[in-house]
């Protein structure tokens, strides 16, 4: 994988400058791919697809993170009757994921606001958030996958591979 | 984590320091690697796909192997990286290796979900791991090694390359996992999405 040059390090944070100061509105899930979405006051939603490694934290904790989406809600897989086989992560609400997703995001009593954002040559992405909390973007993978994607209302997706900014 | 778990991680991953890495590879999709002093072991044979080895009976073939003292297992996902670049990651588990993937796509009704990445050799991981980490790996000596406070690891080694390892769970399942070869179970120390625990 090339590193990020200069430039495309640039164009991206740009493109990521509109989500300052913008609310949290949701996180979707369909099947492994994670969709982060923000609301501006005006009603437009821009939206962070990831596809590559992901977890949201606060403070020393890591409260919701990607391999949670393979993991049975309530923890049910500590019980020694847990059937592995009959375990379907896929639909919405069956998995640790979906469950921490309603319990610390659509439950939240207070916003989650961006504060910061920040950007390595590896393309990891932290976005910080207000009161605390932390979603971090981990990539992992060689020049061969997308490891997320940034959709604005109106504009081209940008689009992340490992080589760079990919063309939609 | 609390600032004492970080301390005693590094306290005990100090001890690769100056070590060489021995090996680096996978069981199925388990991270594996091992680090200095060579130890004999008696090891389950595989045969040529990496399949455990088997005999008429249909017991597992044991064979005598040498392997470092210091190993790690890692669910989590993780990164190998040589300067600026990423040279491939957990994902590349699951993509073919490059001369694969012009005979695979001549076929159009090819999908990668049909790919079967478990033999050994035909995924990207494996290839790269043959390009990289096949020959001998004195040049890999650890120098530096970051814990972060979620037990993120960053293993640098003095020929520029680095192994990161990224906790993505929030459960209490394991992320990766410290042991000696041949030591103590009760020894092993293991990185879960709530934090530190001995086994």
């Amino acid at each position: 994988m090339k590193a990020m040059n200069d430039n495309n390090l640039k164009v991206v944070q740009e493109h990521l400058k509109v989500l300052l100061e913008q609310p949290l509105s949701a996180i979707e899930r369909n099947e492994s791919l994670i969709s982060v979405n923000f609301t501006a006051l005006d009603n437009r939603v821009f939206s962070l697809q990831i596809i590559c490694s992901m977890r949201l934290t606060h403070k020393r904790d890591i409260i919701l993170a990607k391999n949670d989406i393979v993991a049975p809600k309530n923890n049910a897989s500590k019980s020694l009757n847990f059937d592995w086989d009959a375990f379907d992560w896929r639909p919405l609400g069956n998995n640790h994921f979906d469950d921490m997703v309603e319990k610390h995001i659509t439950n939240s009593p207070f916003p989650y606001i961006v504060e910061k954002i920040a950007l390595n040559k590896f393309y990891d992405l932290k976005i910080f958030f207000k009161n605390d909390f932390t979603l971090e973007l981990f990539a992992e993978a060689s020049e061969n996958s997308e490891l997320w994607r940034f959709l604005t209302p109106n504009h081209p997706p940008l689009i992340i591979n490992a080589t760079g900014i990919a063309k939609p | 984590m609390k600032n004492s778990d970080i301390k005693e991680v590094q306290t005990e991953l100090s001890i690769l320091i100056g070590q060489p890495l021995r090996k680096f590879g996978r069981a199925g999709t388990l991270l594996t690697m091992n680090f200095g002093e060579l130890v004999e072991i008696d090891a389950p044979a595989r045969d040529k796909d990496g399949r455990l080895a088997r005999d008429e009976n249909g017991q597992g073939i044991h064979t005598k192997g040498f392997v470092g003292r210091h190993a790690f297992n890692a669910y989590c996902e993780f990164r190998v990286i040589c300067g600026n670049k990423i040279l491939f990651g957990r994902s590349d588990f699951f993509l073919p290796n490059t001369t694969l993937i012009p005979e695979l796509y001549q076929d159009e009704d090819f999908d990668l979900d049909d790919f079967e990445w478990h033999k050994k050799g035909d995924n990207y991981f494996d290839e790269m791991i043959a390009r990289f980490f096949s020959r001998n790996l004195d040049d890999y000596i650890v120098k530096k090694i970051i814990v972060s406070p979620f037990g993120d690891l960053e293993i640098v080694f003095e020929n520029g390359f680095e192994i990161h390892l990224f906790v993505d769970d929030s459960t209490a399942s394991e992320s990766w996992c410290f042991y000696e070869i041949g030591g103590e179970c009760e020894n092993s120390l293991k990185i879960l999405g709530t934090g530190v625990e001995r086994e």
